[in-house]
């Protein structure tokens, strides 16, 4: 689905935001980015939907260089993005509304429009609300709803820019179930995020610091790295730090960490 | 102005489903200015007594009981009896019926503020009826379409009416945050009540400073975010909500039209007061 090659990119002040990162995600996979502050993840992502080019390299998606789409909107429709701030990417003034906002302006007929605003609605569980405020939405709701503005342009992959961070627990449950649902469909998902316990639904996951992709792993042996992973500030689940204070690592959850437990006591 | 959460009602939208509310907006705004350049037009008092009469008719129609309207007018009552005073007491006239100094009050300066209060009353209430019966969002698609013809002058139509329906959807959001940055200056001990000015001032600035420096944010942050989901400007879109003009709205707008010619033709009429 994404390939990037050497991909280079520095924003004014000089400093490479992105170094020589090599990247490829296939159709339908999952992948975790993490990475402490300012390590260039935003910028990773921004990459992939064209809404910043690289100084250097080269970005392909679904197998077309970036430079290609003549049309940048077909690259929008193509990769949706869900934002950080559920309230700055919200801009209808009501759900409805805001999901039709990417469809108006790819120019969708009202008709075909409607069904889509449907289908997304229920893709994310908000059928039934389509006149209410977004205001009045929880967090989870709200980023659901952003989750439904990018699914009805009917994309092939989505990237979430921590998007559960502003989140409560339940908010993040909710999106986390809906990506999940996604997955199941086929959806390519690029999930940026500071959370180590969401990156135990996905495939794989990347690490990046200071503008480098340092590892690149299924989630299972990313968490034997501890001390990487805290010499970059990522912090891991409180289960796995658990087991590996007891000296069994990589251990995802509570069953997991009883089980080798056990296994460890005979 | 109400600001409740989760959902800002400007002006004074008053959500009934009525004959008025459903009217195609743009209906609304043409009536409703062609009607004001009527009003401008009356100078009899009879002839406002048809306005009036009008007036309740519409209010009836749309389901809004007089006393709101009335509420609107009240918010501007100060001004509305200071210009009426002084017409009253400025109007040079033949007819003295008291003097003091250089005020006077004449029958012509009596007559005179009575038909400016008349005509702004009127002028406040039916404008009320336009805010009472249609919501923001309407309004900004209304201007759209209207200004449409505009926007081959260079005008940016399009861009006006979403910065419209983007404000709308901000000032809820940004009320909330004020309400947040007041609460947490306070709590640090801001006073915004009493003390001297300068120390008053002082905790207003701490309020203002964060609220802009995050509305740029969200500003930012929103452009980005409108970018993503392929929003290349005004050209080839199309919008899902959808105005429709109907038989109705045409026979709204001739019936307005008819009573305002009334008006004009009363103006130079030679019989009664
Ligand atoms: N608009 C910008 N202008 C200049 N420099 C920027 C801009 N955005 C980011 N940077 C810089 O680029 C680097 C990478 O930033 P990026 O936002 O990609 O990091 P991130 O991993 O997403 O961080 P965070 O976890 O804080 O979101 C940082 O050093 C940052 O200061
Ligand atoms: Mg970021």
């Amino acid at each position: 689905m994404f390939k990037l090659e050497d991909v280079c990119y520095g924003y004014t002040d000089g400093r490479l935001a992105l170094n020589k990162v090599n990247l490829q995600v296939q159709p339908g996979e999952w992948l975790a980015v993490l990475g402490a502050n300012g390590s260039g993840k935003s910028t990773l992502a921004r990459h992939l939907n064209g809404l910043l080019r690289a100084s250097s390299g080269r970005v392909l998606v679904a197998g077309r260089p970036v430079e290609d789409y003549h049309n940048l909107q077909d690259l929008r429709r193509l990769v949706g993005i869900v934002f950080q701030n559920p309230d700055n990417q919200i801009v209808g003034n009501s759900v409805e509304e805001d999901v039709a906002f990417g469809l108006e302006n790819l120019g969708v007929p009202r008709p075909e429009m409607r069904e889509r605003i449907a289908w997304a609605l229920q893709l994310v569980g908000l059928s039934g609300r389509e006149k209410v405020d977004p205001a009045a939405l929880s967090g989870g709701q709200k980023q659901r709803l952003a989750i439904a503005g990018a699914l009805a342009m009917q994309p092939k992959a989505l990237l979430l820019d921590e998007a559960t961070s502003m989140l409560d627990p339940v908010g993040v449950a909710e999106v986390l179930q809906v990506l999940q649902d996604l997955h199941a469909q086929g959806l390519t998902i690029v999930m940026i995020t500071h959370n180590m316990s969401e990156v135990l639904y996905t495939d794989r996951a990347v690490v990046m610091a200071e503008g480098r992709l340092l590892l690149d792993k299924p989630p299972q042996e990313l968490f034997a790295h501890t001390e990487d992973l805290a010499q970059w500030h990522i912090e891991l689940p409180g289960v796995t730090q658990l087991g590996n204070l007891l000296g069994v690592s990589g251990c995802l959850d509570l069953t997991q960490l009883l089980d080798a437990l056990s296994k460890e006591a005979v | 102005m109400g600001a409740k959460k989760g959902g800002v009602r400007f002006g004074s939208y008053y959500p009934v489903n009525s004959l008025i509310h459903r009217l195609d907006p743009r209906a609304k705004i043409l009536a409703m200015l062609i009607f004001m350049l009527g009003i401008f037009m009356v100078n009899k008092f009879w002839v406002f007594g048809l306005v009036y009469l009008f007036g309740f008719i519409m209010l009836a129609l749309a389901h809004i009981p007089p006393g709101k309207a009335l509420n609107s007018v009240r918010g501007l009552l100060v001004l509305l009896l200071f210009t009426s005073l002084i017409n009253m007491f400025f109007t040079p006239g033949e007819q003295i019926l008291w003097q003091y100094g250089p005020l006077h009050l004449t029958m012509e300066g009596l007559l005179r503020s009575g038909l400016m209060l008349l005509r702004l009353v009127a002028l406040i209430a039916f404008s009320g009826l336009l805010t009472f019966t249609t919501t923001p969002i309407e309004l900004a698609d209304a201007l759209e379409s209207l200004l449409k013809p505009f926007q081959r002058l260079g005008m940016p139509v399009h861009e006006f009416a979403m910065m419209m329906t983007i404000a709308l959807r901000f000032i809820p959001v940004l009320l909330e945050e004020a309400d947040k940055i007041v609460k947490a200056q306070r709590s640090r001990g801001a006073d915004f009540s009493s003390g001297s000015l300068k120390r008053r001032l002082n905790s207003i600035i701490a309020v203002i400073v964060p609220l802009l420096y995050n509305a740029l944010k969200r500003a930012d942050d929103l452009a980005i975010a409108m970018e993503a989901r392929a929003y290349i400007g005004g050209e080839g879109r199309v919008s899902l909500r959808e105005l429709q003009w109907r038989l109705t709205d045409g026979l709204a707008l001739a019936t307005v039209l008819l009573f305002v010619v009334f008006l004009f033709v009363s103006h130079w009429l030679k019989w009664g007061i």
